[in-house]
């Protein structure tokens, strides 16, 4: 796992490393000063609330997946391990992991089937699902004693998960606060975590990219439920006493989500942030002001979330975090003795492309037959045949709305086409989705309009496309390094992909794709857009690409660029193949001319 | 056996007026402005108490009341639309649906602060009082609230169909950069929706008054059935609202009455999963929820 | 000289008016914890309690106070559960109170009694419902209202006792509906109600669960409709029970007796929302009982507490809340504290373990005898009862127990088409 190698230590010996550390200890110790059960309570509560806004965090921040439904997780952790507990006996810390694993079983069963609602529709099934369940424990009174809830007797014993001090509800929630921070860390550092903040970004250019959209979201929301449960069998032991009301709460669900907003939403520290601004000034305020009048204390506490989001929706933190890290960066760094200079770099890989059209040369690598798609009555392909040989670049030409683009995405599985076959090294690929499978069996690709990972660096983009092929972050890291060094985009490794200018944005999205390890790749009119200069240069990466040993498909309204690099051109019209054969013929083929430029010439 | 069947279709046809009513303005926002509104209850809540309000100290009917509320929410919806909806248009929807939901906990304790949390009931006669039909029984305020509902839909469906400005309203919901390109002052039509669907709801609370008491947390009970419908309904249309709403009314009170009241809202919730899940577009709809 | 002098005086009499606000700054108070719901769900119960609450602490502070002191309230606010421990233990910890008055909303005060048992604070309760508060020996908590197995079991009996007589019925024959909101408190009563009922040998024909939170309840209506109970048991709160009843009217069902619990019906919203419709509408609560049947202590405190209520809050008819607020707390005020003589609690406890009052003291005729520890039910006021109580002619008037019966009962109920030709 990231953490544990020595690379940890290196980390700490940092003042981004030691910094927080130094905080968790002494918030740690702080009982030993802070007595008074109030406001030992109020830190529970805190460290609880970052607890559950973090692991929700992990889905509704890192995974984009704005889900209002947690409490189902929450009231499925509390009623499992409490059920468990007065029925059979079984110790709550048991019964807390059959808890969570029924919790995260279930948001697998929620989020399978909702991951590909938008936003706010997704929300509102979530709602939805909490809503279903409270019912149901309303409803199965039997099981759940309904309206009534579950008492839990006072027993105090640690094998029972119930104190009579607050001291140990005080490290257990500070534990899982701990817990959801180390895995919040290490999912951004994962590959993992790299793939959700693909996904939000683009989730398109990520499964062409050969991220697995549902598997990452899935494994996101499964991880954030199994969290949320065990929050829930904490909170009904602290509270001793269950009840559909309290844990399947819709009121419950919005906090965490706020908590992680007004924080920072897909942060790690922004969580954190949140409940240790909020839940004290919660208690405070009703404290003050509710014995005032009824309502102001959450008038007030209304009007905050209002004017955070409105002035900073992404959170406290984005605004902190510059101000965190420099002051970190007056903070001296612990060494014990010089570390080594950056060794990892230096394992250069001379011929990143060289892993490419390796093993068996086929003449053939990719053959379509007979390839046909129609939307309603337009046949946007029809019938369409080629094939395209080991190291040649192939051009794809033809009017507006001839089905180029199309094609490409019959090829690359975003489409499913009604007929006909794709056969990419020998083996049939027809239909299959999703597009990051086709990825993975080698095929990469460009879009039209660009679809950079905006607010990922350069180096991030094309770590992406990457990672698809090995786990190991680090090595990739290296290996991406050098994808850019070869399309030139070396001064821009740590831009954020939204600032770059058109063309460079259309070489990092080559690289992104280059960075697959593809067999094949399609450039979806890379020239566009370009000037005069700018497509020189560009026809000389193609060739150098094509130099490495892959093969291209490019698809092109460049002349220029379509005759100097084209072995051979396929040319499309109203979807169906006009012509096929070397760049000489072509011009001079009389339908060519015709589907161009009209009859009467 | 058939009388019975006959009834609960009644109340449920009813009830779904009543539902589609308060649906109808959410469509609206929604469809134009991609905007869920989590305090769309609590502008309901306000219309509500307005209509008390002005029963209670000056003995104005709910139904004439509602001449009163419609100005003074085309009003709100602007201001709402400029303070709140506005500086939050293009921001992720994380914060969009946490702007309404901070509005919805303001409006919320507002209330409670002003009003206190006492129920407030309005007794007119016409609000208890029913038509009898071959043993069938209408409730008479319902009705009116149903004949509203359609009044509403009717009215709405051809404003957007038939006037220009309906158009580059439904223009402007389609696809917002080529209306602004075509020369629609979208930012006008957000104003206009969003104030028209304010408007809406208006008049919901006031024809709700006389059937429901009103409370500072009366919105919550009839926000998730409103979204409900207009998912189900599919977004931004109104007939879809109105026919969703409908729907919701029956399975609710056919299977209250056939399994059991306690599990109604289970039902329509499955069948809100339902909908989202195989048919995203709803009812109606003919933009897609799925990316 | 003059002039002096005027300077003089005029600097005595500015510093004497600032001397005057010091003493009041200093007066000392006592200081009682006071932890309701104010805000959220339960806000208007909560109070409705703070309310009654309020009068008898204002009553005695006319009377000078407790041990010559003015009482003082810090408020906790219970707005949900987890909310309730931290107000608890605020109140107890940072606030340092020795002595809690309050409860209401039985998943509250459960948390809360928790912290008050483990700190030996003695917590007042005036109402929540829940019996497992009392079942746990917990002996600094004491609580004033009847637990919702009381509820059911007594209505049962009622029904049998009076209604059926009264409707010419025998019990076996009699058709009982029972239907309740589906939380705590609905569902606790109901479940005592319907075997208590089938013990007297009557029929339940529909038992039925309802969200509080309902917009539309005609299906329930129906069901009953098809089942043709004569008799209507209720546990609701306002807002479910005023939407039952006007749907009953809307969808023309009719009962010959409509039986609540608590203090919905009794609520002067359920007159407000009903009018005249509400006359023949029974339920079990408290109420202010007829000054006839008390002493003359009883007669005079109801006299002044009603009169306050009307001047202080405008509350023309207190409902149950106003009233078992107000009364656990007059007999914490005026009886059990300045017995005790401090605020510690174990000078408390004894003072309220040896409260004996006669129900006839109460201005709501009911008594007060709290269970000592030991006792299955230790800290249950073992006299608390509830009134059978009857819209008639738009007064709400107690029927049964005789001993402070106002009027008869009148049975049944008109149907609907009679109440309209009634007008």
């Amino acid at each position: 796992m990231y953490f544990l190698s020595r690379d940890t230590l290196r980390r700490i010996r940092r003042p981004q490393g030691y910094v927080p550390l130094i905080l968790i200890i002494v918030l740690g110790l702080s009982p030993l000063i802070v007595r008074n059960p109030f406001y030992v309570h109020i830190f529970v509560m805190t460290f609880f609330y970052a607890a559950m806004s973090g692991a929700w965090n992990l889905i509704g921040g890192f995974g984009g997946q704005l889900s209002l439904g947690h409490t189902a997780f929450f009231g499925i952790g509390a009623y499992t391990s409490t059920l468990l507990f007065l029925n059979f006996g079984i110790s709550p810390w048991i019964g807390m992991w059959a808890g969570a694993l029924l919790a995260a079983l279930t948001s697998a069963g929620i989020g399978y089937p909702c991951f590909r609602l938008r936003g706010p529709f997704f929300c509102l099934a979530t709602i939805a699902f909490a809503e279903v369940l409270r019912i149901l424990a309303i409803y199965w009174r039997g099981l759940t004693k309904g309206g009534v809830g579950l008492i839990i007797p006072s027993q105090p014993s640690p094998i029972n998960y119930m104190f009579g001090g607050k001291l140990p509800y005080f490290y257990i929630a500070f534990a899982l606060m701990i817990a959801v921070i180390l895995v919040s860390i290490g999912t951004e550092r994962s590959r993992w975590g790299f793939y959700l903040r693909a996904l939000r970004e683009d989730e398109d250019a990520a499964e062409a990219s050969g991220v697995g959209a549902t598997r990452s979201k899935l494994y996101a929301m499964m991880v954030s439920a199994f969290v949320t449960a065990l929050g829930g069998t904490f909170y009904a032991q602290y509270l001793i006493f269950v009840d559909p009301d309290i844990v399947f709460s819709l009121h419950f669900s919005i906090q965490l989500a706020m908590l992680a907003i007004i924080g920072g939403v897909g942060s790690v520290a922004g969580p954190v942030i949140g409940s240790f601004i909020l839940t004290p000034l919660d208690v405070f305020l009703r404290g003050w002001l509710g014995g005032l009048y009824a309502g102001v204390s959450f008038l007030v506490y209304g009007l905050t979330l209002l004017v955070v989001v409105i002035i900073m929706p992404f959170g406290i933190w984005v605004w902190l975090k510059g101000r965190y890290h420099s002051t970190l960066a007056k903070l001296p760094e612990i060494s014990l003795r010089p570390a080594p200079a950056g060794v990892a770099a230096a394992a250069s890989i001379e011929q990143p492309l060289a892993a490419f059209g390796s093993e068996r040369r086929r003449e053939r690598l990719l053959e379509v037959k007979g390839l046909s798609v129609s939307f309603g009555g337009l046949h946007a392909v029809s019938d369409v045949d080629f094939v395209v040989r080991e190291g040649e670049i192939l051009g794809l030409i033809g009017p507006n709305g001839a089905g180029k683009t199309t094609l490409f995405n019959l090829i690359t599985g975003f489409i499913r086409p009604d007929s006909g076959q794709v056969i990419l090294d020998g083996r049939t690929i027809t239909g299959v989705q999703p597009p990051n499978k086709i990825c993975r069996k080698g095929i990469g690709r460009t879009f039209q309009l660009v679809k950079p990972f905006n607010n990922l660096t350069v180096l991030e983009n094309v770590m992406v496309g990457g990672l698809s092929r090995s786990k190991d972050v680090e090595r990739v890291e290296a290996e991406s390094l050098a994808i850019v060094g070869l399309l030139g985009l070396a001064d821009y490794v740590d831009v954020a992909a939204l600032n770059l200018t058109l063309s460079n944005r259309k070489r990092l999205e080559i690289a992104r794709a280059l960075a697959t390890k593809p067999k094949l790749l399609l450039l979806d009119e890379v020239m566009a857009g370009l000037n005069p200069k700018e497509i020189n240069k560009a026809i000389e990466l193609v060739k150098h690409i094509r130099g490495q040993g892959l093969t291209i498909i490019m698809v092109e309204h460049v002349m220029k660029a379509i005759m100097s690099l084209a072995d051979r051109i396929v040319v499309l019209h109203h979807g169906e193949k006009i012509a096929d054969g070397p760049p000489a013929e072509i011009t001079k083929d009389r339908r060519v001319v015709v589907a161009y430029l009209g009859e009467e010439i | 056996m058939i009388q019975t069947i006959l009834q609960l279709a009644i109340n449920g046809i009813l009830l779904g007026g009543v539902y589609a009513l308060i649906s109808i303005g959410l469509t609206l926002i929604f469809g134009v402005m991609n905007i869920i509104n989590f305090a769309h209850g609590e502008f309901l809540m306000l219309s509500m108490y307005i209509t008390f309000w002005l029963f209670h100290l000056y003995g104005v009917d709910p139904y004439l009341s509602i001449l009163l509320i419609m100005p003074l929410f085309f009003l709100l919806g602007i201001f709402v639309q400029r303070v709140i909806i506005q500086p939050i248009l293009n921001a992720p929807h994380i914060a969009q649906i946490f702007a309404t939901v901070g509005l919805s906990i303001v409006m919320q304790n507002a209330a409670l602060l002003a009003w206190k949390a006492d129920y407030r009931s309005i007794r007119v006669d016409y609000g208890i009082s029913n038509i009898k039909v071959s043993g069938l029984i209408i409730s008479f305020p319902r009705l009116v609230t149903f004949a509203i509902a359609i009044a509403i839909v009717m009215g709405l469906f051809i404003f957007l169909k038939e006037t220009l400005i309906g158009k580059a309203i439904r223009a402007t919901a389609q696809n917002a950069r080529a209306a602004l390109l075509m020369g629609i002052n979208t930012k006008r039509i957000y104003y206009l929706a969003f104030a028209l669907g304010t408007v809406c709801v208006g008049i919901a609370g006031g024809l709700l008054a006389p059937l429901y008491p009103t409370f500072p947390t009366v919105g919550s009970f009839f926000v998730l059935i409103a979204f409900v419908i207009v998912v189900l309904g599919g977004m931004g249309s109104m007939v879809g609202a109105f026919l969703g709403g409908l729907l919701i009314g029956i399975v609710e009170v056919f299977s209250g009455f056939y399994i059991d009241l306690a599990l109604k809202e289970l039902f329509y919730f499955i069948v809100f999963i339902s909908i989202l899940i195989f048919r995203p577009s709803g009812l109606m709809g003919k933009r897609g929820l799925a990316r | 000289m003059r002039s002096y002098f005027i300077k003089l005086s005029i600097v005595i009499l500015a510093t004497s008016f600032l001397m005057v606000p010091l003493p009041l700054i200093a007066e000392e108070t006592v200081k009682i914890g006071c932890l309701l719901p104010f805000t959220g769900p339960l806000a208007l119960e909560g109070k409705q309690t703070w309310e009654g609450i309020n009068i008898a602490a204002d009553m005695q502070n006319d009377r000078g106070g407790i041990w010559g002191k003015k009482i003082e309230f810090v408020k906790g606010d219970t707005t949900t559960p987890d909310s309730a421990i931290a107000e608890a233990e605020r109140l107890i910890k940072v606030d340092g109170m020795k002595l809690i008055v309050g409860g209401y909303s039985s998943s509250r005060t459960m948390a809360a009694s928790e912290i008050t048992e483990k700190y030996k604070t003695v917590f007042w309760i005036t109402t929540a419902v829940a019996g497992p508060i009392t079942e746990r020996g917990y002996i600094y908590l004491y609580r004033y209202n009847a637990p919702s197995g009381y509820f059911g079991a007594v209505k049962a009996q009622f029904v049998h006792d009076v209604i059926a007589p009264k409707l010419g019925i025998k019990p076996q024959d009699l058709r009982v509906a029972i239907i309740h909101e589906d939380t705590l408190w609905g569902s606790t009563v109901a479940d005592v109600e319907q075997p208590e009922c089938e013990k007297l040998g009557m029929k339940v024909v529909v038992k039925k669960g309802y969200s509080a939170k309902a917009v539309d309840l005609s299906p329930l209506i129906m069901t009953l409709k098809a089942a043709k109970p004569d008799v209507v048991l209720i546990t609701g709160y306002v807002n479910d029970t005023n939407l039952y009843y006007r749907q009953c009217k809307e969808q023309d069902f009719n009962m010959k007796a409509f039986f609540g619990s608590g203090a919905v019906i009794g609520h002067p919203e359920f007159l407000e929302a009903q009018g005249k419709d509400a006359n023949y509408v029974l339920t079990l609560s408290h109420k202010a009982v007829d000054p006839k049947r008390l002493s003359p202590e009883g007669r005079a405190v109801q006299e002044e507490a009603l009169r306050r209520f009307k001047e202080k809050y405008e509350v023309a008819n207190p409902g149950s809340l106003h009233l078992v607020g107000f009364e656990a707390a007059w007999n914490l005020f005026h009886y059990v504290l300045p017995k005790a003589g401090s605020l510690d609690p174990e000078a408390v406890r004894k003072a309220a373990l040896e409260f004996d009052k006669p129900y006839n003291d109460s201005m709501i005729g009911i008594g007060c005898k709290y269970a000592p520890p030991g006792h299955p039910k230790a800290g249950q006021n073992l006299r608390a009862q509830m009134f059978t109580q009857q819209w008639q002619n738009e007064k709400l008037v107690a029927v049964w127990p005789e001993a402070i019966a106002e009027a008869e009962v009148m049975l049944p109920m008109p149907t609907w088409d009679e109440r309209k030709k009634m007008r």
